[in-house]
């Protein structure tokens, strides 16, 4: 290359760095109404019309663009939001898990420090003690459910097991949910009431009067059971409480003590062709979602775990 | 013969040439800065935006040589700034560089490689960007747009080189001239 040549294209990159350079700092120094600022004002004035012909002519290749953009941001936010709500709902769930059970063993707690378990306990010598249930059986013709604690603890079979749960109508706080059909070292298998095998003698209370009968879960409905054999000269009205009677009737012997609760009266009918009232009872405790439970152990059965309070 | 043929057989009339050229260069550089200012400066790929006058400034340099690499780099810088609201004479600077550079290599490499151009744009892309970044710091605005330019860099670095793939081939078809050559001693890069 000749020596002008390699002279001329330095000059020139030369100047054009240098009328570079000065635009920068001439436009970073002068005030809004300098030279240089106008000359941009200028140009800006004059591209305008072309501007104006360019953003037409893509407006619609933009709108493509942003709805493409806004399908693409639409279908992530889409999955985000699922995603977030998702979390949201299993920590609700969680939560209300949370809730429920401090609720029950709050209510548990108020059973076991009430006047009516310090009779049953002062009456039957028995021992509170709390467990969690472990396992739920899995099958629709059983209603069992494995709890934490077994024979080492002083749990036998037929010891009565109750939930706490808190409604209107029932002021002791824990309610029976079934009993003790076997026992490990570790863990026990509760029978609830609403298995078809159970069957409790229970007697209704109205005033200073009960009524006695035999409660059964209902054929038809699981959540619900039926007190057979009532007396049906016998007053029995809805939202009268149930109870355990303790005695044995017809036969069907009861191992739990007299007066723990069960449920509320929620029908009644006396058909023609029935010699007994038909009553239909409804637990105070949700059979299927209960989570800790007391067990009502011998006192003189005391094992190696801990009491409940 | 069309009259375009004749005149390109030609060999008379160089002022005419050399004008007819300016005004390809022109008209290329403005179209590619309006474009830039009013549609290209909205699209984000992947946080980079890809800038359209680097690809023509690098295109018309590798065709034409470094210094009418650098002139059309500050005549497209200058033009950027002005209708872009930004401060005159940045872009121009750095583009003048990118001219240069571009129009220097263009005529060490005298291949018919038709990667070499887009390889270059994507590198002119990243130092374009780098120089903006260092011009931010230098007037004080660095650690605001810092993270955007280097999160952005690589992939406007990527958007130009699609955009030279179909730019490039179009600058070259209209700055065609048989006999040109660089204002180096060696002949155009024409991939």
């Amino acid at each position: 290359m000749p020596h002008s040549s390699r002279l001329f294209r330095r000059l020139t990159l030369a100047v054009l760095l240098a009328a570079s350079l000065a635009s920068v700092t001439v436009y970073f120094r002068e005030p809004e109404s300098g030279p240089l600022h106008a000359v941009q004002a200028r140009l800006v004035e004059a591209a305008a019309p072309a501007e104006g012909v360019v953003q037409r002519v893509a407006q619609p290749f933009r709108d493509a663009a942003t709805w493409a953009r806004g399908l693409g941001d639409a279908a992530a936010e889409r999955d985000r939001l699922r995603e977030e709500n998702a979390r949201l709902r299993q920590e609700l769930s969680d939560r209300e898990i949370d809730r429920r059970e401090a609720d029950e063993l709050l209510q548990e707690l108020n059973y076991t420090e009430s006047k009516a378990f310090a009779t049953l306990r002062r009456r039957e010598g028995l021992r509170p003690l709390g467990a969690r249930v472990l396992t739920r059986s899995p099958q629709l013709l059983t209603a069992k459910v494995v709890i934490g604690v077994g024979r080492a603890d002083g749990v036998r079979v037929d010891d009565p097991v109750l939930s706490g749960v808190k409604t209107v109508d029932l002021k002791a706080g824990a309610s029976l949910v079934g009993k003790v059909t076997s026992v490990t070292d570790e863990t026990a298998t509760v029978t609830l009431l609403s298995d078809p095998t159970m069957a409790v003698g229970a007697m209704i209370v109205r005033g200073g009067r009960t009524t006695l009968g035999v409660l059964q879960p209902n054929a038809g409905d699981r959540t619900l059971q039926s007190l057979g054999m009532v007396d049906p000269t016998r007053v029995v009205e809805k939202a009268d409480p149930v109870v355990t009677s303790g005695y044995e009737v017809d036969g069907f012997g009861s191992v739990f003590p007299k007066g723990l609760p069960i449920g509320t009266v929620t029908g009644v009918a006396l058909r023609d062709t029935s010699v007994f009232k038909e009553v239909q009872v409804t637990p105070w405790v949700d059979l299927e979602t209960f989570s800790t439970v007391i067990v009502l152990t011998s006192a003189d059965a005391a094992g190696t775990g801990s009491a409940a309070p | 013969m069309k009259l375009s043929e004749r005149f390109s057989a030609s060999r008379g009339f160089p002022l005419l040439r050399g004008g007819l050229d300016a005004l390809s260069i022109w008209g290329l550089l403005t179209v590619a800065v309006l474009l830039q200012v009013t549609v290209v400066v909205d699209v984000r790929v992947v946080g980079g935006t890809p800038s359209l006058p680097v690809v023509v400034v690098v295109a018309v340099a590798l065709l034409r040589g470094p210094v009418v690499g650098a002139l059309a780099g500050f005549y497209g810088g200058f033009l950027a700034d002005a209708l872009g609201a930004g401060l005159v004479g940045a872009s121009a600077l750095i583009l003048v560089l990118v001219g240069y550079a571009s129009g220097a290599w263009g005529e060490s490499v005298n291949d018919r490689a038709a990667l070499r151009p887009l390889v270059l744009v994507a590198a002119m892309s990243v130092l374009a960007d780098l120089g903006s970044l260092t011009v931010a710091i230098l007037v004080g605005t660095g650690p605001a747009i810092g993270t955007t330019l280097f999160a952005g860099a690589i992939p406007a670095a990527m958007v130009n080189l699609l955009l030279a793939i179909a730019v490039y081939p179009l600058v070259r078809r209209l700055l065609r001239r048989d006999d040109a050559a660089p204002s180096g001693v060696r002949g155009p890069v024409t991939a």
